[in-house]
């Protein structure tokens, strides 16, 4: 259509009005482009990024797995194709070739160019397919310079004086006269352990020696890394091909292999045997890095994020929780549970089902939940996983100033939803006399009222579907035996609009 | 019948007395900063490593809300975090926060059934500042000795506030160290001088030590937690010369 890099936006627009346009993100793009590079590790060890959209991959001896080079490609640009990427292969001696044929071949698909025969191969191509400055290029387009052939039969000095080093450079690359290597990334294995039994196991006891020894393996593992775990599957292999499976998470990155196969085995009760475990897995889903700390000798954030792991791990995720201020004046409002201490629990999971909520785009997004799918072939390794990202908790952490205000006068126990109580008082601010909630109670003292004004812009603020145009007014009031209580009018005891002015009791003193 | 000598007797007391408190490890105590009470308490304060027993009186016996700001002043005046074993979900933070317990500080686990199990648990973990379990259901001599021994072993201050679904408290066999009953008590009026003065006062409460081992039971009227946890004895507020600190408080 005419559309092409560095064109204009409101250009692009005129060309194409309904396009779709979106900031550049290089840092992200990069990113995508090194973890493509790590997924191309399962057709060759060695792969490394060619930015801005390139991937090298370097396949001497590997295309024998595919049959031939071409099945290989096949394999690979399908695999993409499936994932919604659009890519382009070529196959050559040299990198400069490959790179050449793969964005300038004449024909849509694979290009390959035959051993030893790249100069034909580019021979046809454009000036552009030998990666020069693009001034340089124009310049040769200028001087009719429109394939990469009319170039062989300059003399080198010449081109070298008129273009500079870098074109002749260029030719020889590509030409296998200069070497040009690619510097490959490191493969990104999954940390794992696996153990084959020679007999199935069936029992817990053997489950539990046969956990305890992975999890030394494993930590031993990440020690050598520097790494801790954050999340940990444990597959148990049945002899039916079956895959059972135990996850575990824990708030601070981990390597005790104590407290690993400690919260494993108190999940292995979850764990269906089937006819016999004939192999078990220990995977780090997710992991973090871990220096050593030195230990004063008391006790650490550690300590308490171990504490919080096993409770966790018995009572899941919504179960331990610390309490922080919500900005609210209804008083079933105020208190919004956050993670304890300020820990993630998130990596915590009670079951493989359950969907682990991350941001989208986050590290570890896709690789999570696609290892939960458990119909991995046996013999396919679990996607490679992030892990050398840091996992950012999102929870704020509470602040340390005065949580609520200070004159707040608050119950020990709130009875949620409030009571309905029977009460006798004056219109339209005097406190109840007395009231009736489970005996009679005679009011010997009082305060109040406080009144509070239920979220009008909520829709619904208590759940309970009363009006956004209610009130309530607050009494503190101390009965004779001097049990404090928190009771409330529904309504300013004037507008009949902002309340029935029935009586409630919400908490206890 | 051989007669004992004095001196035997001593000393068999002594062990008798090192036995009753725990004699693989010996841990501090916290004061209340209440002369009287701490008088009764053995070694000057509630002892730490130690399993403390409270219960509510009246119609909180089911609530223990008195219970739960005693334990929330207790712990305020400790280092550390602290585990709340929830037995229903009606503990209210800022209540916590009013006397001196940091919301961030405490980590709250609804433990339903499990809720013996999950105080244990905390217990044997060291650097809490105290561990509180809700507990309704009945509690088992063994079951009640398994958790002293955890918290001698972690040395965290372990508060059972016991909630009865009846209005009677039972009295079971337990290895609390300390048993606390916290009954409501009239409040004075705000202002001393003007008794007429609508408003409330400070929240008083009757607190007994039914139980108290290697000690001696008691009971007193207090003035509830401040916004550092510590309680006010409410008889020497009486004459006019302690008044003063209750002046401040309501300033």
């Amino acid at each position: 259509m005419g559309l092409r890099p560095g064109m204009a936006v409101a250009q692009a627009l005129t060309i194409a009005p309904g396009l779709e346009v979106a900031e550049a993100e290089p840092a992200s793009d990069a990113d995508a482009l090194r973890r493509l590079a790590l997924w191309c590790h399962r057709v060759t060890p060695l792969a490394s990024p060619d930015p801005a959209a390139g991937v090298w991959l370097d396949i001497a001896g590997c295309a024998h797995l595919h049959d031939t080079e071409a099945g290989l490609v096949h394999t690979l640009l399908a695999r993409f194709a499936r994932d919604g990427l659009h890519a382009r292969a070529g196959v050559a001696d040299t990198p400069g070739a490959a790179h050449a044929l793969a964005r300038f071949a004449a024909h849509e698909g694979p290009a390959f160019a035959a051993p030893g025969d790249q100069a034909t191969a580019i021979a046809p191509l454009p000036v552009a397919a030998l990666r020069l400055a693009p001034e340089t290029e124009a310049t040769l387009r200028r001087l009719g310079f429109a394939q990469v052939a009319h170039l062989a039969r300059i003399p080198r000095a010449m081109l070298a004086r008129r273009f500079g080093t870098l074109l002749c450079l260029r030719l020889d690359q590509a030409h296998g006269r200069a070497a040009e290597p690619l510097i490959p990334l490191p493969p990104d294995r999954v940390l794992q352990q696996r153990e084959a039994f020679l007999e199935p196991l069936l029992t817990a006891e053997a489950f539990t020696i046969a956990t305890q020894r992975l999890a030394d393996a494993l930590c031993a593992e990440l020690e050598r890394h520097g790494l801790g775990a954050r999340q940990a599957d444990l597959l148990f292999e049945r002899v039916d091909h079956q895959v059972a499976a135990i996850r575990i998470g824990t708030a601070r990155p981990t390597r005790d292999p104590r407290h690993l196969a400690r919260l494993l085995t108190e999940r292995l009760e979850t764990v269906d045997p089937g006819l016999g475990v004939e192999a078990m897995r220990l995977v780090v889903g997710l992991a973090e890095p871990l220096v050593w700390e030195q230990q004063d000798g008391g006790a650490t954030p550690q300590d308490t994020a171990r504490l919080v792991d096993r409770l966790v791990n018995r009572l899941g995720p919504d179960r331990v929780y610390s309490a922080a201020p919500v900005e609210s004046a209804v008083p079933e409002r105020m208190v919004g549970r956050i993670a304890p201490e300020g820990f993630d629990t998130r990596a915590h999971m009670p079951t493989l089902e359950d969907p682990i909520e991350l941001t989208p785009g986050a590290p570890g997004t896709l690789h999570v939940l696609r290892q939960s799918n458990l119909a991995l072939a046996p013999d396919e390794d679990p996607p490679a996983l992030p892990w050398r990202k840091p996992w950012q908790p999102t929870d704020a952490k509470p602040a340390h100033a005065e949580p609520w205000p200070g004159r707040l006068q608050a119950p020990a126990r709130l009875l949620h939803p409030p009571r309905p109580i029977q009460a006798i008082a004056a219109l339209p601010d005097q406190p109840p006399v007395a009231f009736t909630w489970r005996r009679r109670h005679r009011v010997r003292r009082a305060d109040g009222p406080e009144r509070v004004h239920l979220e009008w812009w909520a829709a619904d603020p208590t759940g309970d579907g009363t009006s956004g145009r209610a009130v309530r007014d607050y009494f503190q009031v101390e009965d004779e035996t001097g049990q404090r209580f928190w009771l409330f009018r529904n309504g300013d005891g004037l507008d009949p609009r902002s309340g029935d002015l029935s009586w409630f009791i919400h908490g206890l003193f | 019948m051989h007669h004992a000598h004095p001196e035997q007797i001593e000393s068999l007391r002594a062990a008798v007395s090192r036995l009753e408190r725990g004699h693989a490890v010996e841990h501090d105590v916290l004061p209340f900063e209440v002369e009287a009470i701490d008088a009764a308490l053995p070694g000057g304060g509630l002892a730490l490593g130690a399993l403390h027993e409270v219960v509510g009186a009246g119609i909180d016996v089911e609530f223990a809300a008195a219970p739960a700001l005693f334990a929330a002043g207790i712990l305020a005046r400790r280092p550390g975090p602290v585990v709340w074993v929830l037995a229903r979900p009606d503990l209210f933070a800022p209540a916590l926060a009013a006397a001196g317990l940091h919301p961030s500080r405490v980590i709250h686990v609804e433990a339903g059934k499990q809720g013996l199990l999950a105080m244990e648990e905390a217990l044997r973990h060291p650097g809490l500042a105290g561990v509180v379990a809700e507990v309704s259901a009945p509690v088992s001599l063994t079951a009640s000795r398994r958790l002293h021994l955890a918290a001698q072993a972690g040395g965290s201050i372990a508060l059972m506030l016991r909630r009865q679904m009846g209005v009677r408290a039972a009295e079971g066999a337990m290895a609390a160290s300390t048993r606390w009953r916290i009954g409501p008590m009239p409040s004075a009026p705000p202002l001393p001088h003007a008794p007429d003065t609508p408003g409330l006062g400070r929240l008083r409460w009757q607190l007994e030590l039914t139980r108290c081992r290697g000690g001696q039971t008691g009971s007193w009227v207090v003035e509830a937690c401040d916004a550092q946890g510590r309680l006010d004895l409410v008889s020497a507020l009486a004459d006019g010369s302690a008044a003063a600190p209750h002046f401040r408080a309501v300033a």
